[in-house]
């Protein structure tokens, strides 16, 4: 099965070394950086491995678009499974495998590398509040490491899952809308290095988020299941 | 005629003069140009012609007239701010697929590149 891991990045040139030497090491994935318009050396440090695909983004357009960009190029590379990983050191390579065989054992169109306890109490408050307003059961919401099969990767390189701004409840609640299914499992993962989220760097940042994935969970929760409903027309056409 | 209908005649011919004029150095696209002409146009009478609200306060059962322009104003200020926002996320959404674009493509050069020094 054709696979590749994407790593967004953006200004990672302390981690991502030692991010990439483990997972080089893994044959059986085809490595993909995206740099979204780091200032440091991260584009150079990456360019340095001839192995590595990497997409230099021409100005930053934020985390999600980052990784989107390499899911539309696995998209367009025909690539059966993609897996979204993060470039500041938190997730650890060894925890791919576990994750590729349940995959393939259940048969899940998502997998979620799960670690529920890296978070604080606020940050698990947020999550209770989004899983309610979403309907979506999943511990670990904001888990940037996850596996893609070809349907999600086909959906997520689409013109409507560009207008996201972040890799998580807004894409699990798109996937869901398309009757795609979704499984967790749990790993271990690393401290972040810099202590520094990208998405939660200041408490004005946090307030935007907050208000942005609540709306977004109220405005796109449907009832319908458009991919469910055309594979039962197609089973009904067969 | 009244001072003020010679303020609000002013203040519209200026306006519909600004507008012909802008629109005429094409520094507008036709469509919002032909909007843009039409909502001048329709300044210049009812600047001219204030009565016109009188008429229409009457019609509409409003007691205080002159607010009449001034709430079409609003609504259609505040229309046109949503439509731009509404323009400005399509623009934005196709601005990031080029930007991903271009990346992907340049990707692609540089593995032809790398093919031929090989």
């Amino acid at each position: 099965m054709k696979s590749a891991i994407v790593i967004p990045a953006f200004n990672e040139q302390a981690s991502i070394c030692e991010v990439l030497e483990p997972l080089l090491q893994m044959t059986e994935f085809d490595v993909i950086v995206v740099d979204d318009g780091s200032t440091d050396n991260t584009l150079e440090l990456v360019s340095r491995y001839p192995q590595i695909i990497v997409l230099p983004l021409a100005v930053n357009i934020g985390a999600w678009k980052a990784m989107q960009t390499g899911i539309r190029y696995c998209h367009l590379n025909n690539y059966q499974r993609v897996i979204t990983f993060d470039a500041d050191g938190q997730h650890i390579a060894e925890s791919l495998t576990n994750l590729c065989q349940l995959q393939e054992a259940r048969g899940d169109d998502v997998v979620i590398g799960s670690c529920p306890e890296r978070g604080s109490v606020s940050r698990h408050i947020a999550w209770k509040l989004f899983r309610v307003l979403s309907g979506i059961k999943v511990n670990d919401l904001t888990s940037g490491l996850r596996i893609y099969n070809r349907p999600a990767i086909s959906i997520l390189s689409t013109r409507e899952a560009s207008l996201l701004e972040y890799q998580d409840v807004g894409v699990l609640l798109m996937l869901k809308t398309f009757g795609l299914s979704f499984s967790e499992v749990p790993v271990d993962m690393n401290r972040r290095e810099d202590g520094i989220s990208r998405i939660f760097y200041s408490w004005g940042a946090v307030a935007y988020y907050m208000a942005h994935t609540s709306f977004l969970c109220l405005s796109k929760v449907r009832k319908s299941n458009e991919l469910s409903y055309q594979k039962n027309i197609q089973s009904h056409i067969k | 005629m009244q001072h003020y209908q010679i303020f609000s005649s002013i203040v519209a011919v200026i306006f519909f003069i600004i507008a012909v004029v802008l629109v005429r150095r094409d520094n507008i696209h036709p469509g919002p140009a032909i909007r843009w002409t039409l909502l001048s146009g329709a300044i210049l009478v009812i600047g001219l012609f204030p009565q016109i609200s009188d008429i229409l306060a009457s019609l509409l059962g409003v007691s205080y007239a002159p607010i009449i322009p001034v709430l079409f104003a609003c609504i259609i200020l505040l229309l046109k701010a949503l439509l731009n926002d509404i323009e400005r996320t399509k623009d934005r959404v196709k601005i990031d697929r080029l930007i991903q674009r271009i990346a992907i493509l340049e990707q692609k050069q540089m593995d032809v590149n790398r093919q031929n020094k090989l």
